[in-house]
């Protein structure tokens, strides 16, 4: 089997580090994987995400920072206390390990016998074994385990491989490099062009592991990732919904026609039917299964089909009425421990809206009333489990009024969906098919975005020492860039203050993101990554901000005036899943039409 | 294979057992046509102990070679070599053979005590000599060092070694406070001092270097200390009768960021 030398991935590591450019970010890993030989090409992949495998199985690497010093320590043969206080100069545990391994002299004897000794240098299949049996061990003497098997992998390691070993191993990796960056590079290096990318994403699309797909391409070709299929058990990426606040132009985008779901406000959830096993998957694909037992019980009976993948939203019920409670209540069942307990306080009840899969079929390219209809059939009704509320509406009254009712009901709005012919299930799509309609849109933007942190400011007299204020960015799918749209300093309380330069200062960087476009210029820079809900009063024209650049009007892009922090922290959302360019933008268009009626 | 030699001084042997078993518990002896030697590395791999006895240093060496073979390893606890030894007394003779996966230990003084030992099979590795060209070398009295190392081990567990170009200093420094050392030809603390390129400065784990020392200044009166900058400590004690035991020490580099 041939293999990598860990080192080029250090380098490489090095050179993503540097580089403020998206288009080098590409061209560097398409070298990359040119470079790689087929038989790693998964495993450079999961560690340049930082991971071992994909998120949904569930395998987690982070070793506790502790744990790693008490590694270093024993690897370079100082005390625990030295790497602490080298971590605490550097910031960084990777720069510290750098340090200290650049700072290693001999400490046995062995050194000295001469060139007989070589340590063999580190390879990716190495390294990855070796984080695998790091992220697997438990039981009592694990913790000693993970660190006689971190030191044997550092005692090997060159001062620059140990930066991103520890980094990795850490959780801190961060080389911001998304999925779709890597579907680009990939489509480049294995076919010669982007053309290929489309097919490759479809693949994605319906088995998010990035290094499956690799292996498949770089080893059966193009044809091997065409014959990529729905497996139950590997969640398919989730379709998204694009939003408008007029229900007429609703309407009319969706052929005049449509159905109406409520919108529940809970946790979007794809259960997956294998005989007895089922899982549950988050929006971010993540496995949540072992959250919800409740949910997997009613799963495993109510759903007449022995395979099945169905979509629903999870929301928290009040026990002693049985009333809907709002998002923040059911994150109490996103723990690890005690959650029969938490399964009793707040107890869950799962609203069904989607089939994607019955036994054997995919019913992703079948129209939405045909799925419906799959669901009606292999649903089984009850109290806690049943088809999400809905009606078919033909009138913007009819909107209205049922979204009223799904208001009163407690839920955050309703979804419009098309019923046309090609209203097929998009998989990792944001279109036309789904329309989000959310409370208040129509009068002024009192409706909440989701905005991704990319910058800070320095604050002044009482806020000395934290941040002032924070620039925020709409995410553009198309260009994969964020775009400012805000600098947001109110809302926050105390806690707030203090807890925010605590969360950013791992994503701190000393330059722009490469995938961040603005045109301010910040005194702190992040990674892309924490996403905060924020409510403004309307949103305006402005020179200072590049979301939606040019597409209102020339040199102007949109700004969010007045923003302020609504003290909710999504960090239910990717940098991803924030608001995007394209949403601001519609509702810039529809508040002017609120403007205009009033 | 049959292995025997004999020692005129048990107590000698006494000492070099003692000394070695302060730092390793089990190794192989090899005898060959030269004499018997034994090279081990403590567990943690810090510290090297290097013994050589010349067939001449003993009344009577034979070795019996079986077909094919160059010499012959004789695997024993340390432990239990120390335990048998520390029953010999100042006017003892002691004959070890080894036979038949035994060690027989004969002290032999007004009675003859005869013990016998398990051998045991070590696959240890051979290890080379540590490469190194020694810049100070400095010869003193065994005691001296020693209680040099006990003073510095008053503040701390590393101790500096600094030669300069006409003394040699040992330094301790910590919290707790500082210790210095002076040896020099001129005051007589040193026999013989030799310096190429001073100063040469190299810091050592006290205990190691007290473990060698312990047992060891009671082989030799005299101590030969040799070290470079950064570069491994070695200490050498003569044997009556033309043997050397000596010591390598791997030095303690504290990173400094």
């Amino acid at each position: 089997m041939s293999d990598l030398e860990y080192s080029i991935l250090a380098d490489f590591y090095e050179k993503i580090e540097r580089t403020t450019s998206r288009i080098a970010m590409t061209e560097y890993l398409v070298a990359l994987f040119k470079e790689t030989p087929t038989d790693v090409i998964d495993k450079v992949i999961y560690l340049t995400q930082g991971k071992l495998r994909p998120d949904y199985e569930g395998i987690e690497l982070g070793v506790a920072e502790k744990l790693a010093m008490r590694a270093l320590a024993q690897a370079v043969g100082v005390s625990v206390k030295k790497v602490e206080d080298v971590y605490k100069k550097s910031g960084d545990l990777g720069t510290a390990a750098q340090l200290l391994m650049q700072q290693r002299r001999p400490v046995s004897i062995v050194d000295f016998f001469g060139g007989e000794v070589e340590a063999k240098p580190l390879t990716v299949t190495r390294v990855y074994e070796t984080l695998l049996k790091i992220a697997k061990a438990s039981g009592p003497g694990a913790m000693d385990t993970k660190v006689s098997l971190l030191v044997s992998l550092l005692k090997d390691a060159k001062p620059k491989e140990a930066r991103y070993l520890l980094r990795t191993i850490t959780g801190k990796l961060r080389l911001g490099i998304a999925d779709m960056t890597i579907l680009d590079a990939l489509a480049i290096a294995f076919t010669g062009s982007k053309n290929a990318r489309d097919v490759i994403e479809r693949a994605y699309n319906m088995h998010p592991d990035l290094g499956h797909i690799a292996k498949v391409l770089a080893t059966e070709g193009l044809e091997g990732v065409k014959k990529i299929q729905i497996t139950v058990g590997i969640p398919i990426l989730p379709m998204l919904a694009e939003r408008l606040s007029d229900p007429r132009e609703i309407l009319s985008k969706l052929g005049g026609k449509c159905i109406v779901e409520y919108k529940y406000d809970g946790e979007r959830v794809q259960a997956h039917k294998k005989e007895n096993q089922v899982y549950l998957f988050s929006r971010r694909l993540e496995n949540i299964t072992s959250h919800y037992p409740d949910v997997v019980e009613m799963i495993r009976n109510n759903i007449k089909a022995k395979e099945a993948i169905v979509e629903g939203e999870i929301v928290a019920v009040d026990p002693d009425t049985g009333e809907m409670l709002p998002f923040q209540e059911l994150m109490h069942r996103r723990r690890k421990y005690g959650i029969e307990e938490a399964m009793e306080k707040y107890p869950a009840s799962l609203y069904l809206f989607d089939v994607l899969y019955v036994d054997g079929k995919s019913l992703i390219n079948e129209p939405l009333p045909t799925r419906k209809e799959y669901l009606k059939k292999i649903l089984l009704p009850s109290d806690r489990i049943q088809p999400a509320k809905s009606t078919i509406a033909e009138t913007p009254e009819e909107i209205e009024t049922f979204f009223e009712q799904a208001i009163a009901d407690g839920c955050e709005g309703v979804m419009c969906k098309s019923l046309q012919g090609d209203s097929i299930y998009q998989m990792g799509a944001r279109g036309w098919l789904w329309i989000k309609f959310k409370r208040d849109y129509r009068y002024e933007m009192t409706d909440t975005v989701d905005l991704v942190v990319v910058g800070a400011f320095y604050g002044r007299g009482r806020r000395a020492g934290t941040y002032g204020a924070l620039l925020m960015a709409a995410y553009s799918p198309e260009e994969d860039v964020f775009k400012t749209v805000c600098k947001v300093g109110s809302g926050f309380t105390d806690e707030d203050l203090e807890k925010l330069p605590e969360m950013l200062k791992p994503y701190e960087i000393p330059h722009k993101h490469p995938r961040v476009q603005s045109k301010m210029e910040a005194d702190v820079w992040f990674v892309p990554a924490i996403v905060l809900e924020i409510i403004g009063a309307e949103i305006t024209l402005s020179p200072l901000h590049t979301c939606g650049w040019g597409k209102i009007k020339k040199n102007a892009g949109l700004a969010i005036r007045f923003p302020r922090f609504t003290g909710r922290y999504r960090d239910d959302k990717s940098p991803e899943q924030a608001t995007t360019e394209k949403e601001i933008i519609e509702m810039y268009h529809s508040q002017r039409k609120v403007t205009a009626r009033a | 294979m049959v292995v025997k030699f004999a020692f005129p001084d048990a107590r000698e042997w006494k000492y070099i057992v003692q000394s070695l078993a302060a730092l390793i518990t089990e190794a192989n002896f090899i005898a060959d046509e030269e004499g018997l030697r034994l090279r081990a590395l403590d567990p943690s791999r810090v510290a090297m102990v290097d013994l050589f006895m010349p067939r001449e240093a003993f009344d009577e060496y034979v070795v019996e070679i079986g077909e094919g073979e160059e010499k012959v390893k004789i695997g024993v606890n340390f432990d239990e070599l120390n335990d048998v030894l520390k029953r010999g007394k100042s006017d003892d003779r002691v004959i070890f053979t080894a036979e038949e996966g035994r060690l027989k230990v004969v002290l032999s003084g007004k009675a003859e005590r005869i013990f016998s030992l398990p051998l045991i099979d070590i696959a240890g590795e051979e290890y080379p000599t540590p490469k190194v060209e020694f810049k100070v070398l400095a010869k003193m009295l065994s005691d001296t060092l020693k209680d040099a190392m006990n003073d510095a081990k008053l503040v701390s567990d590393t101790v500096r070694f600094v030669g300069e170009e006409e003394l040699l200093k040992l330094f301790a420094r910590s919290d707790k406070g500082e210790v210095e050392a002076r040896f020099s030809l001129d005051a007589g603390s040193l026999l013989e001092y030799e310096v190429n390129e001073p100063p040469q400065k190299a810091s050592y784990g006290i205990d190691y270097l007290l473990d060698m020392l312990k047992k060891a200044s009671r082989v030799s009166d005299i101590v030969t200390v040799e070290f470079s900058s950064n570069k491994p400590l070695s200490l050498s004690f003569d044997i009556t009768g033309g043997g050397v035991l000596r010591f390598f020490l791997a030095p303690r580099v504290e990173a400094e960021v």
